[in-house]
């Protein structure tokens, strides 16, 4: 307490003390902002980033290289920093994150066939840079991960593409 | 010149109310229309609700019920009511009063026998009657005139004296009380005077504890310790520790508020940190003993002298003329009181000193730090590299435009360069982060030198010390609207709240509102802010919209964004409210991830709306334009 009064009397009504209380309704004190702000970030985390999906088992950036790699898909690598450019149309976000992504799935070596340096996740060695490696979906992810009769689709985030919902696995 | 004549008829004698009325401010302060706690009209109420409270202090009346309606206050005590034969020149007549004599009004602020008379001149209506022993007797004034002086009445009320009056709106203009500034006025009348109960229009307020409940109402997270509450002859001191860095005080001086402190809470200062150093016997700094305290302290002091004209700072050495020394009064009390609470409790012993020796520890941690980091901070004021300064800085006194200067924090490169671009050299500055933010939550202030992006922005805002030398006036964080946008504004504004609350206190941190939506056919371009502001546009524009939507500040190119930071800018300001601290906001939703946060995640989660239907009407249509 102290004779700087908080700012929120400012906006208080002037003439009837009795209703002076209302502050305007635009002004939301910081408790409101940081509850709005941190809703915000971790639904988005929760739903769109982080969690795996139930029916796939895949997070929403791996579905979408695997669905942008099968839209390519012509028997030959790609150059991975195409498939980061293409996936793009259907990921909002930086193209690091997705060659990223990428390069881990191609680690596991089960639904990528990797051509070039792809680093090894045992004595840390990163992968080279994108415009050095090549990759191509495997046989084994050809098979199994599309199936055009059971996918749903919908329309990506600036609404000129379709993206798949899931992928429902074989 | 014949204007100049100085004769006798020059010569006047005021009235005691046209004086009053002429030179108000020699009997309230300042006038004002009571938007500040110090305007006259909150001087008016005081003098009045004083003079219950002396009441009180004699052992008379222990209830005050004051109202306030449409400008009319109304005063009712239930004290011993005025001697009825002098209710009219207690309140009319200058320089008369009960208290002159009386030992107990020493000690009181006021006792010139004026306030009450210069309620009664500076309000357009003013009436009041005092009730002893079944007889009443009332009488009405208006701007000092006496209107009506009733003769005596009998009744069934209770003694007690009863004031009722209008503030002249010739003299404060176009005035209104805020609630709010009496509210914490007559809380501090309540601190100081415990079991008196003011009803104020209704509401309750009182205080067993006195300067505990004081500093339990207004300290800001829990103490580390109960609060160690002392009293004595003519002084009450109660203090604790707590998480906030830096001190708090406050003080009284009979039942004034000193905002600014004086004699009083400096001995107070000085002593409390020897008592505790002499009680450990050992050699710890007085500032690390001190860092983090929460006190309250309230004296009586005899004829007390001020050193400004609003009596916000206490002058006085002695404690009445002639006697004790102020220090040497305060020292002798801490000096048995403490020492004795002390060792009487030997838990509150230890935590106090744990918390001394933490705050030596960081203090000696940072003392390594801050030089690298100052010479760090020196090159950076030459170069720093993440800031693109104005010229005009909020210290510049003399500069008008000082009140202008804005700091843009923005998220990326992507986005400062078109801020960079379009801002106005001369007071907008732009401060570019690099991805996100730590999050300082429940860290220490090393980290704010260790990390070179707080030190650059501590750097660039010059507040290392004190908010004195800010050097702008609105520090704006403008990120993406986005949710990384929203995740990188929690941590910046976490970075605020830990380590620097004053510049959000102060109101100095606002979020920039950047438009989500960009609407536009050949001829006309509108901007939306929400999903119904776009509504609205594309319903103006109709079937030929275009629309964009803004994900990043980087889409925003350079000529666009001076709409959005020139003169129609938008910002939210970020406020606190009272009711919740910010300790438990941040540890909330900063801290660990608890049971209770991930319950409150799982009920309101926020699944997107997926409106791809009305995307896709519009889709084709732009591209067939």
């Amino acid at each position: 307490m102290s004779d700087e009064k908080p700012e929120s009397e400012q906006n208080e009504e002037q003439h009837n003390p009795f209703e002076s209380k209302e502050l305007d309704e635009r002004v939301i004190p910081v408790s409101g902002l940081y509850e709005s702000w941190f809703l915000d970030y971790a639904s988005y985390v929760i739903l769109e980033r982080a969690v795996p999906g139930l029916a796939d088992g895949l997070k929403p950036v791996q579905r979408r290289i695997l669905h942008s790699m099968k839209e390519m898909e012509d028997g030959r690598y790609n150059k991975v920093a195409n498939i980061i450019g293409n996936t793009m149309k259907y990921h909002p976000h930086g193209d690091a994150s997705i060659g990223d992504a990428l390069v881990q799935l191609g680690q596991k070596d089960l639904l990528i066939d990797c051509q070039g340096n792809w680093g090894n996740t045992l004595t840390g060695d990163g992968a080279a840079a994108p415009r050095y490696i090549e990759a191509r979906l495997s046989k084994f992810a050809l098979h199994v991960a599309f199936n055009s009769k059971t996918t749903n689709w919908l329309s990506s985030y600036d609404g000129r593409n379709k993206e798949t919902n899931n992928l429902p696995m074989k | 010149m014949s204007e100049n004549q100085y004769t006798e008829d020059n010569i006047r004698s005021l009235d005691w109310k046209e004086h009053i009325r002429l030179r108000p401010g020699m009997y309230i302060g300042k006038l004002g229309d009571g938007a500040a706690a110090d305007d006259g009209i909150y001087l008016l109420v005081k003098e009045v609700v004083d003079n219950c409270i002396d009441e009180f202090v004699m052992g008379n009346g222990k209830k005050v019920d004051l109202r306030i309606k449409d400008g009319l206050v109304t005063v009712r005590d239930y004290g011993r009511g005025i001697p009825l034969g002098k209710v009219v020149d207690v309140v009319s007549k200058m320089n008369t009063g009960g208290k002159y004599d009386s030992k107990a009004f020493k000690k009181s602020v006021g006792l010139n026998g004026v306030g009450t008379k210069a309620v009664n001149a500076l309000s357009s209506h003013f009436s009041v009657y005092a009730v002893r022993e079944g007889q009443l007797k009332r009488a009405s004034f208006s701007r000092g005139e006496l209107v009506k002086d009733f003769p005596i009445e009998t009744t069934d009320e209770p003694n007690g004296t009863y004031v009722e009056f209008t503030p002249d709106d010739q003299i404060f203009k176009k005035y209104a009380f805020k609630t709010h500034y009496i509210d914490k006025m007559l809380w501090n009348y309540c601190y100081l005077n415990r079991n008196l109960s003011i009803y104020f229009n209704g509401n309750k307020f009182q205080s067993k504890d006195g300067l505990k409940d004081l500093l339990e109402n207004n300290m800001d997270g829990d103490p580390l310790y109960p609060i160690i509450h002392l009293e004595g002859d003519d002084i009450e001191v109660a203090f604790t520790h707590g998480k906030t860095y830096g001190e708090d005080y406050y003080s009284f001086v009979n039942g004034q508020h000193t905002t600014q402190g004086g004699t009083h809470q400096s001995a107070f200062r000085e002593s409390v940190s020897k008592v505790i150093k002499d009680f450990y016997s050992k050699n710890y700094e007085s500032s690390d003993i001190r860092q983090s305290i929460v006190a309250a302290i309230a004296v009586k002091v005899i004829e007390p002298i001020f050193e400004s004209q609003t009596k916000t700072k206490l002058g006085s050495q002695e404690i009445e003329p002639g006697g004790k020394s102020m220090r040497a009064f305060i020292n002798d009390f801490l000096k048995d009181k403490l020492d004795n609470y002390l060792h009487k409790n030997p838990e509150v012993a230890q935590t106090i000193e744990i918390k001394i020796k933490q705050s030596e520890k960081e203090r000696k941690e940072l003392a390594g730090i801050r030089k690298i980091a100052r010479e760090r901070s020196k090159k950076s004021n030459l170069h720093n590299k993440k800031l693109r300064d104005c010229r005009v800085h909020l210290n510049d006194l003399k500069n008008d435009r000082r009140e202008e200067t804005t700091l843009f924090i923005t998220e990326g490169d992507s986005a400062s360069g078109s801020i960079t671009k379009s801002r106005d050299v001369g007071t907008q500055a732009v401060f570019s982060l690099k991805g996100k933010p730590l999050n300082c939550y429940g860290l220490t202030k090393k980290v704010v030198y260790e990390n070179e992006e707080f030190n650059l922005i501590q750097a660039a805002l010059n507040i290392e010390d004190d908010l004195e030398d800010l050097r702008y006036n609105k520090v704006v964080i403008a990120t993406d609207a986005d949710v990384d946008g929203m995740h990188i504004r929690m941590l910046l504004l976490t970075f605020f709240l830990q380590f620097f609350p004053d510049l959000v206190k102060k109101n100095h941190v606002y979020v920039l509102q950047t438009p989500l939506f960009r609407v536009r056919n050949k001829k006309k371009t509108l901007y939306c802010y929400s999903e119904e502001e776009r509504k609205s546009a594309m319903e103006e524009i109709g079937k030929n919209a275009e629309i964009t939507r803004f994900k990043g500040l980087g889409e925003i190119s350079p000529d666009e964004f001076v709409h959005f930071i020139g003169e129609d800018i938008r910002l939210e300001p970020v406020l606190l409210s009272q009711d919740t601290s910010i300790d438990s906001i941040l540890s909330y939703f900063m801290g660990k991830n608890t049971p209770q946060r991930q319950e409150f995640i799982i009920d309101n989660l926020r699944v997107e709306k997926d409106e791809p239907e009305d995307l896709n009407k519009v889709e084709p249509e732009k591209e067939i334009a």
